[in-house]
């Protein structure tokens, strides 16, 4: 029998300099330079740049990179804030060919010292008021490497800030940035990456999950998540874009390069007020932000005499991490933002699921259309495979809203693999998909919905209960900033929720039984009973640079404090 | 000592988890599932949502499928704007197979030429035009060496005569819904396993006289349909009204950027600026593309044909020749933002787009229109533009006077012409895609076409710029459109002869009168060598997307012989 050969395509036209070129998002800098050349790119209290003059300074920073023999196969570390020299670094350091690694400015040493060794930081750039933070993780570092060499450090000005750090950094042999840049050329001949495989950016999975991995994610993925982002959220040509997510988290999702795919303005922000995001939008005329949950309630919460309102113009939001609660929402929408909520993760360049907001859901009750809008919704443009499977079978799960799975995705916006972690990596992507480790439900319209992170479920009894669902309610008190719900041991139960609570800046304080007791009276009101926290703890949550919960950090304290005793519930 | 090449950070390889193709399928399959019920068609009294679409798209790539039509056969589509060639950009490459979108004004040689070039699997053809197929296939078979009956499908429009219908099936032709009630609306399709894999194939139309199969992939397909949508703006539930012609550069891909924002399509068998006007109030259009032409009609449309104020702004992209300032400013006064963009079916339709600036809006309005005419900057999806002198491949200067050769690279550039070596030797060489349109690179970067290679004329030892005549005949008060080409002259070499199409409520009985007005109305604004020596009456002849044919208004004033010495 013969077997018929493979057809082939009706051409066999090959890929030349002409019609192919490897996906980047560096090519955005370029263009914007030429559409745009005298818009502002970035704007830092006083200092604006045109996207010609970051241009400029972009190839400036890849010359003098290439200069010390820094580039592929490279990593490059950066310790800063919000400052116009992290949005250089996401274009000057990949025009070098090497690696952007934006590390979390509210990491301890120890850690630092652990990633820039694991990464083998070539150098290491950081902001003065980090400086500190720097030389001791290098210390660390130099002392536990088998192997040390001393990476080239340099130190970032800023005129906004006490200049005693920078003296000091100066006088450590750190070179100053404005100087590193005058040694390059500004118009030093970058070329793209060969392969738009090339790895692009390193980022470290944040505390959520207790411990750090190296997520590698590449110049083809960066290129289709910029543009997917800016779609996903209607941004348009020259949107105004104000820097309250930490650049370095997923590269502010992505959005340091939609920002210049659009030939937008970033505004920069060392620290993030609600009174500084309203000053902004009425400065600048901000029209989009992105925020964790946690900073759209410092916002809905902020007093009086912070806000400017009502807003001047619709401004969107884009929120992600954990889900936010309806009351959140609600407030947000209020007040004149447009939220968009989103999901994602470091491995998926940031958000990649979004929960597409429906005409029709506009003529519903606010309570509704907030519980429909927490959902975490459809996949983005750029992602091209969403599921919610059991993880046994890899079946999906019925679109019913019930039935609990794992949330699983698979595509172009999903990272190259954990570096120097092979065992994570045949975890991760075990089955041809990429396995998120957060578990939800699908709903009849197609939207899922997480229920909990594998490790937010608390059972009680032989009953689950979703932490998340507790601190939804626990939000919508009067008295509460902030909620966290862990599992704490039990012996009646086996587990039972504990809740981690702060409150209001104007609540009174002063007799905290009596706040207890009308939390626990206001829980009951509103959910099952073996839902009511036994536990209830005041004080400020642990979080990460990106605002997120760390929630191992509470259930390590749960675990502290013991089991709850035999009581009468 | 020679270092080893550097590698990578990592060695962290593709899996099925974190690399798939790229292709504009995904969008269909997505749109379905986040805007299910939304409308994706309109046409008439049939609407489609894009639950609806998806499920019909994989019946027909179903249906290819089990006729073995796939991976290495092309799909040959004539039909107008209606909705089985909307489903023919999925369901064709969902089987694996390329589209073949075709010109529906071709005669039935070209027709059968393409066919044949292509070697069709499958043609499917509206009711309309299934004539002309069946004489095409009649001349393909008849000419070729060896000749294998397509599948033939004919498309029904209950908005049409149904005679042709009848006698389309009579002569056994497969109707088109029972050609897809065979397919599996469930069709577990797979994207392309390499995204170079072709996707579409269209042939140059008739600006340059010789057709080329230009082959596109998916990879640009995907790429061009978001980019196209980010500059002009087009975000999530765009409403967009088919005025192009999607047999065209597969409308410029809006076919499958309307799939990536779930907007819904409305269709036009036929272009008429009541039509236009009234499905801007019916369905809140927000978009169509156009030619200038289509444009100069929206401009002249009498009162009874419009609805006026437009209840909303709408977008209009449009590309082709160069539009005149004073279509453009006709169409801004009618609350029309027009993008001008300019491309070539070699680069999937526009790449290159005159973006606006906020601070020209307070220019006069003659300014804002000479600014706009220009072609511009490229798409964030084009990587590489410039103009260049053709013989060094050095960038002209930027100062708005040297001309040389508009040329691309990229992946928006196509994969090549089918079965051409020459003609991609010629095209892609020195690494750039060889537009052959000459332009000037102004001080800002944006580019302004002078002509096209054969638009210049040269009278005496001066080059006149064919579309600089054309742009001030398009402001005379009496002329709807006018197209110049070179005619040889005794005395000066070349010089330029003007075809002529008068505006529909202009007197036509004293010719002579006419050509005096339009020739003292030109001496006032031109240098007089420009004066058009000749000026002819008529319709001009079109491609199907307007485009004007010069190569025949060529043809005509070399028939027409030299003029005669005279006194100028």
């Amino acid at each position: 029998m013969m077997v018929r050969a493979r057809p082939r395509d009706i051409d066999h036209l090959p890929k030349n300099a002409a019609n192919y070129t490897a996906l980047t998002p560096l090519w955005f800098l370029e263009r914007a330079a030429t559409v745009h050349p005298t818009r502002n790119s970035l704007i830092h209290g006083s200092r604006h740049y045109t996207w010609q003059q970051t241009y400029h300074r972009c190839r400036r920073f890849a010359s003098a990179l290439s200069n010390h023999s820094i580039g592929l196969g490279n990593t490059v570390a950066v310790i800063a804030p919000n400052i116009p020299a992290v949005y250089e670094a996401h274009f000057g350091i990949p025009m070098a060919g090497a690696v952007l690694n934006p590390l979390n400015i509210r990491l301890n040493a120890s850690t630092i010292a652990f990633l820039l060794g694991h990464c083998t930081a070539a150098a290491v750039i950081v902001d003065q008021e980090f400086f500190s933070l720097a030389e001791e993780a290098l210390k660390i570092w130099s002392e536990k490497a088998k192997t040390f060499s001393p990476p080239l450090l340099i130190v970032i000005g800023d005129e906004n800030c006490d200049p005693k750090a920078l003296k000091y950094a100066l006088g450590k042999g750190a070179v100053d940035y404005e100087d590193f840049l005058q040694s390059g050329d500004p118009e030093y001949a970058w070329k793209p990456p060969e392969d738009e495989w090339q790895s692009i950016s390193l980022g470290y999975t944040s505390g959520t999950t207790a411990s750090p991995k190296g997520v590698v994610l590449h110049h083809r993925g960066a290129y289709l998540m910029s543009l997917s982002g800016a779609l996903i959220w209607g941004m348009t040509e020259g949107a105004v874009y104000l820097w309250t997510l930490p650049m370095f988290h997923c590269n502010g999702w992505c959005y340091t390069w939609t920002l210049a795919a659009l030939c937008g303005t970033n505004i920069c922000l060392r620290q993030v007020t609600p009174k500084a995001v309203y000053e902004a939008i009425a400065k600048y005329k901000v029209s989009h932000f992105c925020a964790a949950p946690v900073v759209l309630n410092t916002i809905v919460n902020a007093p009086a005499e912070d806000t400017i309102l009502p807003l001047p113009h619709v401004v969107h939001v884009n929120t992600a991490g954990a889900a936010p609660p309806p009351s959140v929402l609600s407030g947000m929408s209020e007040r004149g933002f447009r939220v968009t909520h989103t999901y994602g993760l470091s491995e998926t360049y940031g958000p990649s699921v979004y929960c597409a907001w429906k005409p029709e859901w506009e003529s519903l009750p606010p309570e509704n259309r907030a519980r429909l809008n927490a959902r975490q919704g459809v996949r983005y443009v750029g992602l091209e495979g969403l599921d919610v499977v059991n993880t046994k079978t890899m079946e999906p799960v019925p679109a019913d809203g019930k039935t609990v799975g794992e949330i699983v995705m698979r595509g172009n916006s999903v990272m190259k693999g954990y570096l120097k972690n092979p065992k994570a990596n045949e975890e991760t992507f075990a089955n041809g998909w990429f396995h998120s480790g957060d578990l939800a439900v699908k709903h009849p319209d197609g939207y899922i919905e997480i229920k909990d992170r594998s490790k937010d479920i608390i059972i009680s009894g032989a009953e689950n209960i979703s932490s998340v669902e507790i601190e939804n309610t626990l939000y919508s008190h009067p008295a509460i900033l902030e909620a966290a719900v862990v599992a704490r041991a039990d012996e009646k139960w086996g587990e039972s929720p504990c809740a981690f609570v702060t409150l209001k800046p104007g609540v009174d304080k002063s007799n905290g039984q009596r706040i207890i007791e009308d939390i626990l009276k206001f829980c009951k009101a509103k959910m099952p009973a073996y839902w009511v926290p036994k536990s209830v703890v005041f004080g400020a949550l642990p979080k990460t640079a990106t605002g997120k919960i760390q929630k191992h950090i509470l259930r390590a304290k749960a675990k502290e404090m013991g089991p709850v005793k035999l009581s009468k519930l």
